[in-house]
């Protein structure tokens, strides 16, 4: 089972949610639950940051969240896994997440493994772009990397 | 033929816009709105090296949401999406 959203509260009037995740990924037959959340850090590239805003391609990242889910399913020989993907679109203060990845399965050693394997995959391929804001009122987009083509 | 130019992230900025609409050559390839997007920036920004150095890195995304090399022709479509580097998470 998989979930996927891009949470914009602008538009959802709702947060990515730690509470939603547990309840969706909740199963009786796993006996492991893994849960990361990726939080705004108050210091990047020495610079003290006050929070980011997202962008995102809603559409195209929820594909590729779906591929990379089906992807690690079939590398770590998944028969059973649940996993919740949300991200957040729009402004996200210090300290506040910005993604929540929660994963089941039956072993803690394939949760750890399907869990890294999915932020790590996001964090290169999936159409996400960040601007800094910082103390000095200062901002800007970060650099990001490239996506592959064909 | 008028072609719709979806963009994100940094190139909102740049082009102060969500969406451009050029007119463009019947089927005309990725290569050509890419090279359009880098003349547009020579004009406006006196080619704003790092500006022109995204506009080089991005990728293209078809109407199928599939990413697509300079190549890709665009026949019926007329929307495509500029993929400027990503950094999510």
């Amino acid at each position: 089972m998989f979930h996927a959203a891009i949470i914009d509260p602008k538009k959802t009037k709702k947060r990515i949610s730690l509470l939603r995740a547990e309840k969706f990924i909740k199963d009786f037959d796993a006996g492991a639950s893994i849960f990361f959340v990726g939080n705004i850090r108050k210091n990047n590239n020495n610079k003290n940051v006050t929070g980011i805003t997202y962008d995102a391609f809603d559409r195209l990242v929820i594909k590729t969240f779906k591929r990379i889910y089906a992807e690690g399913i079939k590398k770590f020989k998944l028969k059973k896994a649940k996993v919740f993907v949300e991200h957040a679109k729009g402004y996200v203060s210090l300290g506040k997440p910005s993604i929540i990845i929660a994963v089941s399965c039956k072993h803690r050693s394939e949760a750890y493994q399907l869990s890294r394997y999915l932020i790590e995959q996001i964090k290169i391929r999936a159409p996400i772009w960040k601007k800094e804001y910082y103390k000095n009122q200062k901002s800007e987009w970060l650099k990001g990397t490239s996506i592959k083509t064909k | 033929m008028k072609i719709k130019i979806r963009l994100f992230g940094n190139c909102k900025d740049i082009f102060r816009t969500q969406v451009l609409q050029i007119n463009f050559d019947k089927n005309t390839k990725v290569k050509n709105i890419r090279n359009k997007l880098i003349e547009i920036i020579e004009e406006k920004y006196s080619g704003n090296k790092a500006y022109k150095d995204l506009i080089k890195k991005s990728a293209f995304c078809s109407e199928r949401d599939e990413i697509v090399n300079d190549a890709y022709t665009l026949n019926k479509e007329k929307t495509i999406s500029i993929i400027p580097p990503i950094g999510g998470g």
